[in-house]
């Protein structure tokens, strides 16, 4: 679904008006709200409550699929980094570029998320536990590179930059995985991606794999959406570009 | 109502507020990138059925 193609630099007499969506992302979305509805259902109807946490652990079926799209979205940035600096096409910069502002919104949400189940089960808002400080460090990492693109006076130095930001970045996401392995953690050991197999309960499963598939379409929509965006912002850039020429 | 619920009510309503207002800073910039894409409309000029003409 995504919409990498190349951005033309229109005159004043080639500018093309577009729709603000296509076909393709219309279905998507619908498929995406539809998906979305049923994971919220089960998170508040059907998910039984844990024994232990009660109706608290409910967080958990948005808080564990914000995280897994956090990461699949920096891995995009990855792609997308690896990709401009191999063939610096503006494509690439732009699905990364993409990928990087949806990643920071979702990670805000999962620290806000997380703050909040800690308070009702550990009792604080905030510990520095190994995953809370990796994914904080993961959550600077990508402000760094979005300021990094906006603060650099010249764009093809500020995209080199945050390409190779965008690759050293990514270092960080395995180690928010792993932290609850190597070091001792308030976090619990990984339930699903267990070597024993899901360690949980089916209907909690279920809910957990639903809302990880609605969270995951949300993610490929938003992202068609912001690389569409950028495209027709670069068109629009050019297109001024081009008139100010002819002005000349 | 139990605390858990209360939690999960805020966290949830959080989560979607921002995620609503990001799709609507979204949806502004599309308008704004396809508005600037538009070409104006062509100048009209206005028709003189000879009551607006002078004498």
């Amino acid at each position: 679904m995504l919409t990498l193609e190349s951005a033309p630099a229109p005159g004043r007499a080639q500018r093309v008006a577009e729709p603000t969506a296509l076909r393709g992302a219309r279905v998507l979305g619908g498929i995406t709200a539809l998906t979305m509805l049923v994971a919220v259902a089960m998170t508040f109807f059907y998910a039984p409550p844990d024994l232990v946490q009660g109706q608290a652990q409910r967080i958990f079926y948005f808080h564990v699929p914000l995280a897994w799209v956090a990461y699949l979205a920096f891995f995009v940035v990855l792609v997308g980094s690896i990709g401009y600096l191999w063939q610096r096409q503006e494509r690439w910069d732009r699905l990364a570029a993409a990928s990087a502002e949806i990643g920071l919104v979702l990670t805000s949400l999962v620290l806000i998320s997380g703050s909040m189940w800690g308070k009702t089960i550990w009792g604080t808002w905030w510990s520095w536990d190994p995953r809370l400080t990796a994914t904080l460090v993961l959550w600077f990492i990508y402000v760094g590179y979005t300021m990094v693109r906006a603060l650099t006076t010249e764009p093809a130095r500020g995209r080199r930059l945050a390409a190779v930001l965008g690759i050293v970045g990514f270092l960080d996401v395995p180690i928010v995985h792993q932290s609850v392995v190597w070091w001792r953690s308030l976090h619990p050991a990984p339930v699903v991606l267990n070597a024993a197999g899901p360690q949980l309960p089916a209907p909690m499963l279920a809910t957990l794999l639903v809302s990880l598939l609605a969270y995951t379409l949300l993610y490929g929509f938003l992202l068609q959406w912001r690389v569409r965006i950028a495209r027709l912002e670069a068109q629009a850039t050019a297109g001024r570009l081009q008139a100010a020429l002819e002005d000349r | 109502m139990d605390s858990g619920w209360l939690f999960v009510a805020v966290a949830f309503t959080l989560v979607w507020g921002t995620l609503a207002g990001y799709m609507g800073y979204l949806a502004q910039r599309a308008r704004t990138a396809v508005a600037t894409l538009t070409p104006p409309p062509p100048a009209v000029a206005p028709i003189d059925d000879g009551r607006n003409s002078a004498p």
